[in-house]
């Protein structure tokens, strides 16, 4: 028989059982462990419990750079009490109604901290860079990885003192399919050695690090793509290699055919591959055992050319495994004028106690860039914030301050430059912001930027870089 | 103490970033103190619609701020438009009338979603140039105008007698389980609803708790949990992944739309249920479906039939010969496409499905593939699954740039090699997939047994079994994010 009598009260005393079920649980220890999976307890009551963020540990930054008595390094005087402040400051109408755009603009301008003085050869050239090629080399990982942030830190650059070209690309990259600055295509007999990975023979490294030897007559091909104004042709091109022997390179300039005669050298060597007027496709036909190849460097004229090094997954700390005779050996060809480093999300991830450790091998990796390119001027990227999940919110990963005061202790070890993209990107919980931005400006991994996202940090740099040289008085 | 006050209160005022949502810890509490109040008015039913009225606004501010006066406004002008109707038989009067509602209505929805849309469509066919405005989309405005306008029209078809009290009306349209996210209910269906006295027998406890673990574990174990660590990082940037990965992002996004979808439709039908209200059934079991035409009476079915009555016979059904009836199909569908979102691509994806159901009913085909065996049926729920999830690249990517990059992964990037990699590298989102999928397909009984057993067990055990689904789904949501991996090959 069905029972048909009204149950309208259960209800309440099954969701009243449930809240308190789900108490009773919150009484248990934080972590219990069933068959080896660690259980969350319910969050129900630490929204209510929980207390107000603690901002101390942020508040090292405001006097790093101030209380430098060497003399060598540039005081600048900003402050930054915004720079903790996780909540927003409207009036408390618009809190409570949530009036609010929803077409926001992330990110602020911050200032070029540190050493200044050594960035002034880099200032005094970018003057005459209409008579001139000015390099810059922009190391990273993989936020920098498919020519992200350098190709709008180059369109920028370009855009105000001449160039043309994407610069310095390897033989084939891991990249190709995003890269948007160019399109790279390559046969597949192409054999890669790298610091990185492996390379068990010490061949001899580019300043990225890397190696190429066709295994086989191998073929590359470079093509300009649209998305980037300033980079979608170029009028020069050069090819770096240590050629094993004597020999004809075969190559295609907008699909016609040229040859050009390359002389044996036990050295890297810069080939001049003679191209004239706007070029957008270039196809490379290395012969089997010819040599082994670098990369080329497209380029048209005078003005800046911002090299991209990007080293998926490092933490800058491999680049100290490239021999500084190697990098003098490409010095002569690729003069950097500024060296940038973007490095650190990596080193979150392994999560060491304290950051010593990288803190030294980043000063022995630095010194040796100073040495290898003595005329370049140094600035360190401050690593930038990143979300970790508590609970079901995104916070800033918790080792980020202690990483961003070792960064500026390296800084001052060794007497660079140093930008703050932490700060820039609005400091603590800033991820979640660029997450959520309309349009979004990074992917929801909380970790990398997206195309726009990239290229705000790209305009963010930028603009600190052209303040410092206005400070300089260049 | 001071500390745990200014929680409470920043726990009870609106927050933009985190919408009150049936997942939350926040609506537990919420609901008990709306069922406790709704008993204890029970027998005062003006109060306890009053109650119910202000509970569903204050949810709505919870969501969406300040535009729960919108609601009210419009509930107001739709609530005087209706009166007028039914008030006279002078036939331009009670047009005008109509015509007022459907204007303003469609004019919320237009204005609220459709701006933009037009603003870029006119400046990309470079007929004028206009900066996109600055507007915020209340949430469910696509809801509440829909099924006010089925109270207008049902009034103006003489199917409906107007509601006399204007509380009334605002509860049906504010009434908060279906605001959000549906289903879409009609005024015929729900009106009678609220002067009963409520009544919920057991089989219908066991039927509601069901939907609700359900629709729980749907949204948060599957849906969210696949969005956040497969799909939303694919359908970001789908050149850096191979075709392996492309595709699978497609999958899982057909199965997380769904569980999304159909999970938070589920949860509403259980909480109104609880309370003693009855939504309309919303989502049957879609990917079942051996065509597209079976497909759309197993998809968001409210939506489907509000289309069929309000847009689809008005425009003269298959009543006007052959050729109007397909354009009447192609028109529902293309302009239902565009309810989904203001985008070309909505429009699209319509397109596709309006083509697919104009191409099976001119062969035939749904009455033939019925009358085959399982062998031929099980290729239909094939075909049937991959057009939707063609269709479902376009609904999904942000743009046709995006759509296409994908594709072309698929089609010239696939990587093979990369499928051994992805099983080992995500087993969590290859194991709930193939679990989403799998429950998809079970028989019915099986379902109907869990609901007998939820509907004959004590409040304990009721309680129980819904304290631990609590704690599986806290479980995901507070996962930590699975890390980005790349493949070698």
């Amino acid at each position: 028989m069905p029972d048909s009598k009204n149950y309208i009260t259960r209800p309440i005393y099954i969701i009243l059982t449930t809240i308190i079920i789900l108490f009773f649980s919150y009484l248990l220890p934080p972590t219990v462990n069933i068959a080896g999976v660690e259980i969350k307890r319910v969050e129900i009551l630490s929204d209510l419990l929980q207390a107000p963020e603690d901002s101390t540990d942020m508040n090292f930054e405001d006097d790093f750079f101030k209380s430098d008595s060497s003399g060598s390094s540039f005081n600048n005087n900003f402050t930054t009490s915004d720079y903790y402040e996780a909540g927003f400051s409207f009036s408390s109408l618009i809190d409570l109604f949530g009036i609010q755009s929803s077409l926001s603009k992330v990110g602020q301008d911050v200032s070029i901290q540190g050493n200044l003085k050594q960035l002034k050869n880099f200032f005094k050239v970018l003057k005459n860079s209409k008579k001139s090629k000015i390099r810059i080399a922009h190391f990273g990982d993989s936020i920098i990885e498919g020519d992200l942030v350098t190709s709008q830190i180059r369109e920028e650059l370009q855009k105000k003192f001449g160039g043309k070209g994407v610069g310095f690309v390897p033989i084939i990259t891991q990249d190709i399919t995003f890269r948007q600055s160019m399109k790279l295509s390559f046969s597949d007999n192409w054999k890669s050695y790298s610091i990185f990975t492996s390379n068990p023979d010490n061949l001899p490294v580019s300043v990225g690090g890397e190696v190429f030897l066709p295994e086989g007559n191998a073929w590359v091909q470079y093509k300009t793509s649209y998305f980037i104004r300033r980079q979608n042709s170029f009028s020069q091109a050069y090819l770096y290699l240590i050629p094993d022997k004597t020999f004809t390179l075969n190559y295609d300039v907008n699909g016609k055919g040229k040859n050009l005669r390359i002389l044996k050298n036990s050295n890297p060597v810069r080939v001049d591959l003679k191209l004239s007027g706007k070029v957008k496709s270039l196809k490379l036909k290395m012969p089997a055992n010819s040599g082994k190849y670098f990369g080329v460097s497209l380029e048209a004229g005078n003005g800046v050319y911002v090299d991209n090094y990007a080293l998926r997954g490092n933490s800058g700390i491999a680049l100290k495994n490239i021999p500084v005779s190697e990098f003098k050996k490409f010095g002569k060809y690729l003069d950097y004028k500024l060296i940038v480093l973007e490095f650190g999300v990596n080193a979150l991830s392994n999560r060491p106690r304290d950051y010593s450790w990288y803190k030294n091998e980043m000063i022995q990796v630095i010194k040796n860039l100073k040495t290898a390119f003595p005329k370049a001027g140094i600035i360190l990227v401050g690593v930038h914030d990143k979300s970790k999940k508590k609970g079901s919110r995104f916070i800033s990963d918790p080792a980020i301050p202690k990483l961003l005061r070792t960064q500026m202790e390296i800084v001052k070890a060794t007497n660079i430059a140093f930008w703050n993209l932490n700060k820039a990107m609005g400091g603590r919980n800033s991820m979640p912001k660029w997450v959520r931005s309309n349009p979004p400006m990074a992917f929801m991994d909380y970790t990398h930027f997206n195309d726009l996202g990239a290229k705000r940090v790209a305009e963010l740099f930028v603009h600190a870089l052209l303040e410092a040289k206005n400070k300089s008085g260049r | 103490m001071e500390n745990i006050l200014s929680n409470f209160w920043n726990m009870l005022k609106y927050n933009p970033v985190e919408p009150l949502l049936f997942n939350s810890g926040f609506f537990l509490f919420f609901f008990l103190f709306v069922i406790v109040f709704a008993y204890f008015f029970v027998n005062h039913k003006r109060a306890k619609l009053i109650f119910l009225t202000f509970a569903s606004l204050y949810f709505y501010y919870k969501s969406s701020g300040i535009y729960f006066l919108l609601i009210i406004l419009s509930s107001l002008i739709d609530y005087v438009a209706g009166m007028q109707i039914h008030s006279t038989d002078n036939k331009l009067k009670r047009r005008i009338f109509l015509i007022i509602s459907i204007a303003m209505n469609l004019g919320i929805l237009g204005y609220f979603k459709y701006t933009n849309f037009f603003l870029d469509t006119i400046n990309s066919l470079h007929l004028g140039h206009f900066d996109l405005l600055d507007i915020f989309l209340p949430v469910g405005v696509s809801f509440f105008t829909f099924q006010s306008m089925s109270y207008t029209i049902d009034i103006y078809r003489r199917q409906l007698e107007p509601e006399q009290n204007f509380l009334d009306f605002l509860f049906f349209v504010s009434f908060f389980p279906q605001l959000v996210a549906g289903p879409i209910v009609r005024a015929s269906h729900f009106l009678k609803q609220i002067h009963e006295y409520p009544v919920i027998n057991k089989k219908e406890i066991g039927y509601a708790l069901f939907l609700i673990m359900a629709g729980l574990l749907k949204k948060t174990v599957i849906a969210d949990f696949l969005s956040i660590n497969f799909v939303d990082r694919v359908f970001e940037w789908p050149t850096r992944f191979t075709g392996v990965e492309n595709l699978m992002a497609i999958y899982s996004y057909v199965l997380q739309i769904y569980c999304d979808f159909s999970g938070y439709s589920d949860m509403a039908i259980g909480l109104a249920l609880l309370m003693g209200f009855r939504l309309p059934v919303n989502f049957n079991a879609p990917y079942r479906s051996v065509t597209i035409t079976e497909f759309w009476r197993r998809w968001h079915i409210s939506l489907s039939s509000w289309l069929r009555d309000y847009l689809y016979i008005p425009l003269g059904g298959n009543r006007k010969g052959s050729k109007r009836t397909y354009f009447n199909l192609m028109a529902t569908m293309v302009l239902g496409g565009l309810w989904h979102g203001a985008s070309w691509r909505f429009v699209f994806w319509g397109t596709i499905h309006g083509v697919s159901l104009a191409i099976e009913k001119l062969l035939g085909y749904p009455k033939w593939i019925n009358n085959k065996g399982w062998g031929v049926k099980i290729f239909g729920v094939i075909l049937t699954f991959h057009i939707w999830a063609f269709s479902m690249i376009f609904f999904r990517a942000q743009s046709y740039q995006t759509a296409f990059d994908m594709i072309h992964q698929i089609t010239h990037y696939f990587h093979a090699e990369v499928f051994p990699q992805f099983i080992t590298a995500y087993p969590m989102v290859v194991g709930i997939f193939l679990i989403g999928m799998v429950t998809h397909f079970t028989p019915p009984r099986i379902e109907e047994k869990i609901k007998a057993f939820l509907a004959n067990s004590p409040v304990l055990v009721q309680s129980l079994i819904l304290a631990i689904i609590i704690l599986i789904v806290v479980q995901f949501k507070t996962s930590d994010i699975q890390p980005f991996i790349y493949f070698q090959f």
